[in-house]
């Protein structure tokens, strides 16, 4: 899974689930918080955007995240691991 | 198993028999309260007569229940507060038997991570903050007196906890419903 492919997951659930991004063009050096997102959707992207990508990353680690570009360097670091296949 | 198709058997009939929902272990009120903060007629469970870990999961897994919880409460306790609901007849109001619901799975929640079935840090203290109602059914009309059982059983759903679960009297569903929450971190 590339990065770029991880960042259309959480741009198409952003786009999805916080209202009125649809025509943005969302990047990421911005934060959920910039486009207007409350912290029940915010749960809801990554909550969504980790079951897309199958991936699980801890609650602990995805609080430090500031940014998308944080979030995604989580996934990236997290589809890389080692783990249970797909589905298990 | 869904979240839709496990909501769909609570609405048809009790998810355990009844001699599984009352064969232990047992905790009573004195150990509810160490795993819920909710107390007197806010309080909706009395004492739990079954919990059972699924035998398989190492941790509560996406879309397969980790546990099931029977629990029981004493509606006279709670009779007075409910007077006005209806005046001469009074009922036990739908939204308090949903709430009673996430309490038992609350209860179950925290016995699982008693358990080692959560992921949090060790020794972290959380909180749950229930953030949907997904579903609910009223089926029956409750009456204030006697006791009901509540039934409930959670599913991981990414970030979020599914409870789904369902009121019982006289081993009729009365209602059934599924709520969705997240864990907090308490700040100390």
């Amino acid at each position: 899974m590339t990065r770029s492919e991880i960042f259309a997951v959480v741009r198409s659930n952003i786009h999805g689930i916080v209202e009125e991004t649809q025509n943005l063009e969302i990047t990421e050096e911005m934060s959920m918080r910039d486009l207007g997102a409350d912290s029940l959707q915010i749960v809801e992207v990554v909550s969504r955007s980790m079951k897309d990508l199958r991936l699980k990353v801890p609650r602990t680690d995805l609080m430090g995240a500031a940014n998308l570009k944080d979030l995604v360097d989580l996934f990236e670091r997290a589809a890389a691991r080692p783990g249970p296949a797909p589905g298990k | 198993m869904t979240v839709e198709n496990l909501f769909h058997e609570a609405c048809r009939s009790p998810l355990l028999p009844a001699g599984e929902r009352r064969c232990g272990p047992r905790f009573e009120k004195e150990a509810v309260e160490a795993l819920l903060p909710h107390r007197g007629s806010f309080l909706f469970v009395d004492g739990i007569t079954h919990f059972a870990r699924t035998p398989s999961p190492k941790a509560l897994g996406d879309g397969e229940p980790a546990g099931t919880i029977a629990c029981r409460l004493d509606l006279g306790r709670i009779a007075p507060e409910l007077s006005g609901h209806f005046p001469g007849r009074p009922l036990w109001p739908g939204v308090l038997q949903v709430e009673a619901i996430g309490q038992a799975g609350l209860c179950l929640f925290r016995l699982l991570e008693r358990n080692g079935l959560g992921e949090g840090e060790a020794g972290a203290r959380r909180d749950y903050v229930l953030t949907d109602i997904l579903a609910g059914r009223y089926l029956r009309p409750v009456a204030p007196r006697g006791e009901v059982e509540i039934v409930a059983r959670v599913l991981r759903d990414g970030l979020f906890t599914v409870v789904v679960g369902q009121c019982l009297k006289d081993d009729l569903v009365c209602s059934a419903a599924a709520v969705r929450g997240v864990e907090k971190e308490v700040q100390e």
